[in-house]
C-alpha cells in the first residue's frame, strides 16, 4: 500500500496527543557521559577476557615478523588480507612475500572462507571493552574477520580510546564517517554462543580464534 | 494489530510447564546467571545510575518525536541507497519482504534473530511462498529444527538440554548423535554455513535505527548476524518503528545498557552498523538493502496510558529477574513476548482478549521496574492493563461476581464490621481443627500446598474502637 507511510505517521501524531509519556525533557537530551579512563593495559586485559590474544611488538616491523611467525608456526600458505595500504602496516607484504606466503586479497567468498586466516587492520579499538572497530571500504571486505576460522588484526597503539563516546568525539565528523561505509562492525573477542545449556562455545560461526598484533 | 494467538487456555499452559520441573530448573538457572552477570556487567560503568536517566530521557524524548526521527531515518537510509518501506500490520510486512523476494528472484532465505519477524509469522509466509528459510542464530536454528517456539528474547532454546538438542540434531540432519556440546556447535556452523554461502536474502532483525545516519545497528555475538547482512545479494532488516535513536551519541549510550542488561556484557562480540548496500568501490557486502518499518499495534499503544511500554530496548532483564518467569518460563505465556514486558506488549499487539491472563501473572513485586535499564514502569502498566481486561469484561465470571459481592459489603461500614467478625468466627472454626485448615470441595486447589489462615478473634475495626475508648 502506498500510503502506509502517510497512514502510520498520521497515526502517530494522532496518537502522540494522547500518549501519556512519562519524563520527557522539555529538550533533546544534551549531555557529557563520564568517561572510563583507557589504557592500553585495559585493552589487552579486557581483549583476553573475552578470549582474545594479544601480541605486542614495538614496531611495524617487529609486527610483521609477529605475522609471520604465526603463519609458519601453523603452516599456513596462503592467507586472506585487506589490501597492503589498508592494514597499514608497512614491510608486511615484504616479509609474507619472502615466506613464500600468497597473500589473497578478493575473489569469490565461496572460495575465499577455506583460507585458515584473515589479516585486517583496524581503524580503532576500544579500551573499555577490548574492541576492534573495522570500517568497510575499498580493499576492506568485511568478510574477511568474519569466515576464516582465525582473524589477526594489525592495531596501532595510538588507535586506541578509552570507549565508544570518545571514539565518535575524536571524529572531526562523526556522522560523515559513519555513512561513507556500509559496514562498520565492533568486534569484542572471537564469535561466541551459549545457546545451548549456557555453556560458552567459540567459534560457533565466525572465527574461533582472534589475535591482536599490538606495535607502537 | 495481529500477533500470534496462543493456542491454549493459560490454565493449560501453565499445568503443562510446571509439568516439567526439569526444564523449569534449567530456566531458573538461567535466568539468575543472565540476572547475576548483568548485576556485575553493570558495577563497571562509572555511574550507572546516571546513564540509565539518561537512556531513560532519550528514548522518552525519541518517542515524543517519533514521527519526526522516522522521516529522518528514511531519508538517510534513502540517501545511502537503501529502501524503506511502512508496514501496518504483519500481513502487510510479510507481502512487503515477499515482494522484494521476488522482485529479486530469492530462493534461499537465511536469517538472524529477529524478535519482529516472529511478530508477524515471516518463516510461514515465505515458506508457504515456496521460499527455503533458514534460522541461523544457533538457539533459533535448534528451535526451528526441533519445530520448537523460542522461550525467552535472548537465549530461545534454555528450556532444552544438550541431550535434547543431540537428538533434535541428529534425526533432522542426519548426523550421528552426540550431546557433546563442542560437537553440536560445530555441527550447526557446518550445516549453517553452507546455507550462507547459498543464500540470496538475508533477513535481520534492528536493535537500534540511527536517525541522523540511516544506520540499522544489530547486536550479535555469533556472526550470523554479520554473515545474513554481508553474504547475500538482498538484506532486509525488519524494525519495530519504535526502534530509533536520534543520533550516533544517543546510540553509544544505549550500546552501555543493552548488552549489559541481556547478557552481561560490555559489549557483544559484533555490533554492526549498516548503512546503505555496498559502496561502489567495497568488495563484499549486499547490492541492495531495504527496512521495513512495522506498525502492527505500536501506535495504538502510543495513544493513551501504556505508551512507555515503547521506551523498551528489549533486553529481557526483565524476565530474567522475574519470578514468575522463572515460575513457569516462556511458553506459558502463550505469546512471542514473554516476561513483564510480554504481559504488557502481548495483549497491546494482540488484543486483550487473547492474553488478558498475562497482566494477572505478576506478583507486582516491583523487580522490572528496578531493574529496567530505562526504568519502564512495568507494574504500573501491568496495573493499567488489567483495569483495562476488567473494563472490557474479560475477568473471569465467578471473579466479577465475588468482587461485585465484596464492593457491595465493603461500601457500608456496618456490613463491613458484621462481614470482618463472621469471617473471623468461620474462618477459625475452619483453621482449628474442623477442617485442619483445609478448605472444602474446590476450594481445595488452594490450601493444597498451603494451610488456610484463620482471621483474628478480635477484628481491626473493634481493637481500634477498644483502644480510643481507654
Amino acid at each position: 500500500m502506498a500510503d502506509a507511510r502517510e497512514d502510520i505517521l498520521r497515526a502517530i501524531r494522532a496518537g502522540l496527543k494522547l500518549a501519556r509519556l512519562p519524563d520527557v525533557p522539555a529538550e533533546r537530551p544534551s549531555y557529557d557521559v563520564p568517561r572510563t579512563v583507557g589504557s592500553v593495559a585495559e585493552f589487552v586485559g579486557e581483549l583476553e577476557r573475552l578470549s582474545g590474544h594479544v601480541i605486542r611488538v614495538a614496531s611495524p616491523a617487529d609486527a610483521a615478523q609477529a605475522v609471520v611467525a604465526l603463519c609458519t608456526g601453523r603452516g599456513w600458505k596462503q592467507v586472506w588480507a585487506w589490501s597492503w595500504d589498508e592494514i597499514a602496516c608497512p614491510g608486511l607484504a615484504e616479509v609474507l612475500n619472502a615466506a613464500h606466503i600468497e597473500a589473497v586479497h578478493g575473489g569469490d567468498p565461496a572460495d575465499l572462507e577455506r583460507l585458515p586466516v584473515g589479516i585486517t587492520g583496524a581503524d580503532a579499538a576500544l579500551a573499555e571493552s577490548g574492541t576492534l572497530i573495522l570500517r568497510s571500504g575499498a580493499g576492506r571486505s568485511p568478510l574477511i574477520s568474519l569466515l576464516p576460522p582465525v582473524h589477526i588484526a594489525l592495531l596501532e597503539v595510538q588507535r586506541i580510546f578509552p570507549d565508544l563516546h570518545t571514539y565518535l568525539n575524536s571524529l572531526p565528523d562523526p556522522v560523515a564517517h559513519i555513512r561513507a561505509a556500509s559496514n562498520l562492525v565492533l568486534i569484542s573477542g572471537p564469535s561466541r554462543t551459549a545457546d545451548i545449556e549456557q555453556v560458552l562455545t567459540l567459534g560457533v560461526h565466525g572465527p574461533r580464534e582472534l589475535i591482536v598484533v599490538l606495535w607502537g | 494489530m495481529s500477533l500470534p494467538l496462543p493456542h491454549k487456555p493459560f490454565e493449560d499452559r501453565l499445568a503443562e510447564a510446571l509439568a516439567n520441573p526439569q526444564r523449569l530448573a534449567a530456566i531458573g538457572r538461567a535466568a539468575m546467571r543472565f540476572y547475576e552477570g548483568r548485576v556485575a556487567a553493570m558495577d563497571t560503568l562509572p555511574d550507572a545510575e546516571a546513564i540509565r536517566d539518561l537512556a531513560r530521557a532519550i528514548r522518552a524524548h525519541t518517542i515524543a518525536h517519533l514521527d519526526e526521527y522516522l522521516q529522518r531515518f528514511e531519508a538517510n537510509v534513502q540517501a545511502a541507497g537503501g529502501h524503506v518501506h511502512w508496514a501496518h500490520d504483519a500481513v502487510e510486512a510479510c507481502s512487503i519482504v515477499l515482494r522484494i523476494a521476488q522482485e529479486n528472484a530469492v530462493r534461499r532465505v537465511v536469517k538472524s534473530k529477529s524478535m519482529v519477524s516472529e511478530e508477524i509469522s515471516l518463516n510461514a509466509a515465505l515458506e508457504q511462498a515456496g521460499l527455503e528459510v533458514v534460522e541461523t542464530d544457533l538457539g533459533e536454528y535448534i528451535a526451528q529444527l526441533g519445530h520448537d517456539h523460542p522461550s525467552h528474547i535472548v537465549a530461545p532454546v534454555l528450556h532444552l538440554t544438550r541431550q535434547e538438542v543431540g537428538r533434535i540434531f541428529s534425526e533432522r540432519l542426519a548426523v550421528p548423535y552426540t550431546d557433546e556440546i563442542a560437537a553440536l556447535n560445530a555441527i550447526a556452523r557446518r550445516a549453517l554455513r553452507e546455507k550462507f554461502l547459498k543464500a540470496d536474502m538475508g533477513i535481520s532483525g534492528c536493535n537500534f535505527a540511527v536517525a541522523e545516519t540511516g544506520t540499522v545497528c544489530i547486536v550479535t555475538n555469533e556472526g550470523n548476524g554479520r554473515m545474513v547482512t554481508t553474504l547475500p545479494r538482498v538484506h532486509v532488516a525488519l524494525m519495530g518503528m519504535e526502534r530509533i535513536v536520534p543520533t550516533l551519541q544517543d546510540l553509544a549510550v544505549m550500546l552501555q545498557l543493552l548488552p549489559r542488561s541481556a547478557t552481561g556484557q560490555k559489549l557483544t562480540a559484533y555490533t554492526s552498523l549498516l548503512t546503505g548496500p555496498r559502496r561502489p568501490d567495497e568488495p563484499h557486502g549486499p547490492q541492495e538493502t531495504h527496512v521495513v518499518i512495522l506498525d502492527n499495534g505500536r501506535s495504538r499503544a502510543l495513544a493513551g496510558d501504556l505508551a512507555e511500554i515503547l521506551y523498551c530496548i528489549r533486553c529481557g532483564a526483565c524476565l530474567n529477574v522475574c519470578p514468575v518467569y522463572r515460575t513457569i518460563g516462556g511458553h506459558a505465556y502463550g505469546s512471542v513476548y514473554s516476561g513483564p514486558v510480554g504481559s504488557v506488549l502481548s495483549p497491546i499487539l494482540g488484543g486483550v482478549a487473547a492474553f488478558a491472563d498475562l497482566p494477572q501473572a505478576s506478583t507486582l513485586c516491583g523487580a522490572c521496574h528496578d531493574i529496567c535499564p530505562v526504568r519502564i514502569d512495568l507494574p504500573l502498566l501491568l496495573l493499567r492493563l488489567r483495569r483495562e481486561v476488567a473494563r472490557e469484561g474479560y475477568t473471569p465470571r465467578w471473579l466479577q461476581v465475588g468482587i461485585r459481592g465484596y464492593t457491595a459489603v465493603a461500601r457500608r461500614a456496618g456490613h463491613f464490621a458484621l462481614a470482618a467478625r463472621l469471617a473471623s468466627w468461620l474462618t477459625r472454626l475452619m483453621g482449628g481443627g474442623w477442617f485442619n485448615g483445609q478448605l472444602p470441595g474446590p476450594l481445595g486447589a488452594w490450601t493444597r500446598s498451603r494451610a488456610f489462615p484463620p482471621f483474628v478473634r478480635r477484628t481491626f475495626q473493634q481493637r481500634w474502637k477498644e483502644r480510643h475508648r481507654g
